[in-house]
């Protein structure tokens, strides 16, 4: 403040009218601003109580989803367990099965063995009824020749 | 045959058997043929040999075929002996009244009495091959019985110029026949070769069935088999000398009606049974008499004649020789 006379009114207590209404001005501005501010502030204070009502219940979804996983754990392990029991389970049915087959292949290959021996022993058996057979064609034809011979 | 035990052994003794009855049409012409190449190819080879010709049951009202023999082929004369076997040996063992000729009984005659080293037994109407003769001479194990493959000579083949250029040229083969292990069979009566020893181990051939004729040379090999007797291929061939009445031509006509064949039904078990002759096997009991230098005739006496039916004796073979049809009802090929 370079005007003596500003300041001479200053020390009175006075200032210049223009210098009032601008301050009016200023004072109007501000309180415009001073009002944005508020209802931006309220507008923040309903956004933090919306977000912590948000926050409120993502922390309840939260709870409940650790809940349910827990839960859904405990019952995949009790399923696992199960599982791995009805493998053991299976294992051992499959070790039994394949005992079974190994025994059941070994049966096999004997039947097959006492079948060829049973195949040779019926060719030899009708081998010897042919024979038989053929034994006794001759001797009829001979006992008829004789018998036509001596008549 | 007391005149041949002094006699050196032979190499090789080959065994024939056969009656002049003209069997496949021209059977003296092709023996003669057969008999004369086969003592020259010998005799070049350095092979001492004796030729032992069987002739089961001849016909009376006709010449003996070893006479014809003899007068056809008089260089072979000291080589051969004939075996006349009466006819009654024939009408007491046969068990199939269509079986006319018990071929392999016949061979057994000669088996029995052979006194070479080697013994072949093999037909009047083959010839022998050159690497045949090269292997007899250079010498065979004793263990094992040996074969060779037949090639079967174009039929009505000009037989008065056979020479080795002939019989080599396939444009001559009319078929020649592969044979497989562990057998080598096919044709097996036309050349089967082994040691005496072996031949007596065995006992010859079959002479229990006496029901075909078929199938007979083949048992023969099965029954090699099952005791262990190793079967081996020669290097070479020999050559038949090929007729219109052969089993292999003939054989279609009796298809439907086996049992009515002349050489027996070709369906018996010849591969899958074995036996075991009598220790009189070959008519070894038969009383025998010189009739002429060089041929001894074989007198019927039933003490000589094993009995109709010896079934113990009808065996199953130690190890399969070929593998068996596998279902029920299935045909042994």
């Amino acid at each position: 403040m370079k005007n003596p006379l500003l300041r001479g009114l200053q020390a009175f207590g006075l200032t210049p009218v223009g210098h009032l209404y601008e301050a009016r001005s200023h004072v109007s501005a501000h309180e415009l601003v001073i009002r944005e501010l508020r209802d931006k502030v309220e507008q923040l204070g309903r956004e933090i109580a919306a977000g912590r009502e948000e926050s409120a219940r993502l922390r309840t979804s939260h709870e409940q989803a650790a809940q349910r996983h827990a839960e859904t754990r405990d019952q995949l392990q009790n399923e696992l367990k199960e599982s791995r029991a009805g493998i053991s389970q299976w294992k051992a049915k499959a070790e039994d099965l394949l005992v079974q087959v190994r025994d059941l292949r070994g049966r096999l290959t004997e039947a097959e063995r006492v079948e060829s021996q049973l195949r040779e022993l019926l060719m030899a058996n009708e081998t010897k009824l042919d024979l038989v057979e053929a034994a006794i064609n001759v001797l009829d034809q001979r006992t008829r020749g004789e018998a036509v011979g001596g008549a | 045959m007391p005149d041949l035990a002094i006699a050196p052994t032979p190499t090789l003794s080959v065994i024939l058997t056969g009656r002049n009855d003209g069997y496949g049409g021209d059977f003296l012409a092709r023996a003669i043929t057969a008999i004369r190449f086969n003592h020259a190819a010998l005799t070049s080879s350095g092979i001492t040999y004796e030729l032992l010709l069987v002739e089961w049951a001849p016909l009376p009202d006709r010449p003996l075929l070893s006479e014809l023999i003899e007068q056809a082929v008089p260089d072979v004369r000291p080589q051969l002996t004939t075996l006349l076997v009466d006819a009654e040996y024939q009408e007491a063992l046969t068990l199939n009244p269509r079986l006319a000729y018990l071929e392999y009984l016949a061979k057994n005659v000669g088996v029995r009495r052979a006194r070479g080293r080697y013994l072949l037994a093999t037909n009047a109407d083959v010839l022998l091959g050159r690497a045949v003769l090269a292997q007899i001479a250079e010498g065979l194990p004793d263990e094992g019985v040996y074969r060779a493959p037949r090639i079967d000579l174009t039929l009505g083949l000009e037989q008065s110029g056979i020479s080795w250029d002939v019989l080599e040229n396939p444009a001559n083969h009319w078929r020649a026949r592969e044979l497989r292990p562990p057998l080598y069979s096919g044709g097996t009566g036309d050349f089967l070769l082994a040691a005496r020893d072996t031949f007596h181990r065995l006992r010859g051939f079959n002479e229990i069935y006496r029901l075909a004729r078929v199938g007979v040379d083949y048992n023969f090999l099965v029954k090699a088999y099952s005791c262990g007797v190793a079967i081996h291929l020669m290097g070479g061939s020999v050559y038949h000398l090929n007729h219109a009445g052969s089993f292999r031509i003939t054989r279609a006509q009796y298809a439907d009606s086996a049992a009515a064949a002349p050489w027996g039904n070709q369906r018996w078990h010849s591969r899958y049974v074995s036996y075991e002759n009598p220790e009189s096997w070959g008519l070894i009991n038969a009383p025998q008499v010189t009739v002429a230098p060089r041929r001894v005739r074989l007198i019927f006496d039933w003490k000589a004649v094993p009995p109709m039916l010896d079934l113990k004796r009808i065996v199953i073979p130690g190890r399969s020789a070929v593998a068996l049809p596998r279902r029920t009802g299935d045909k042994p090929a």
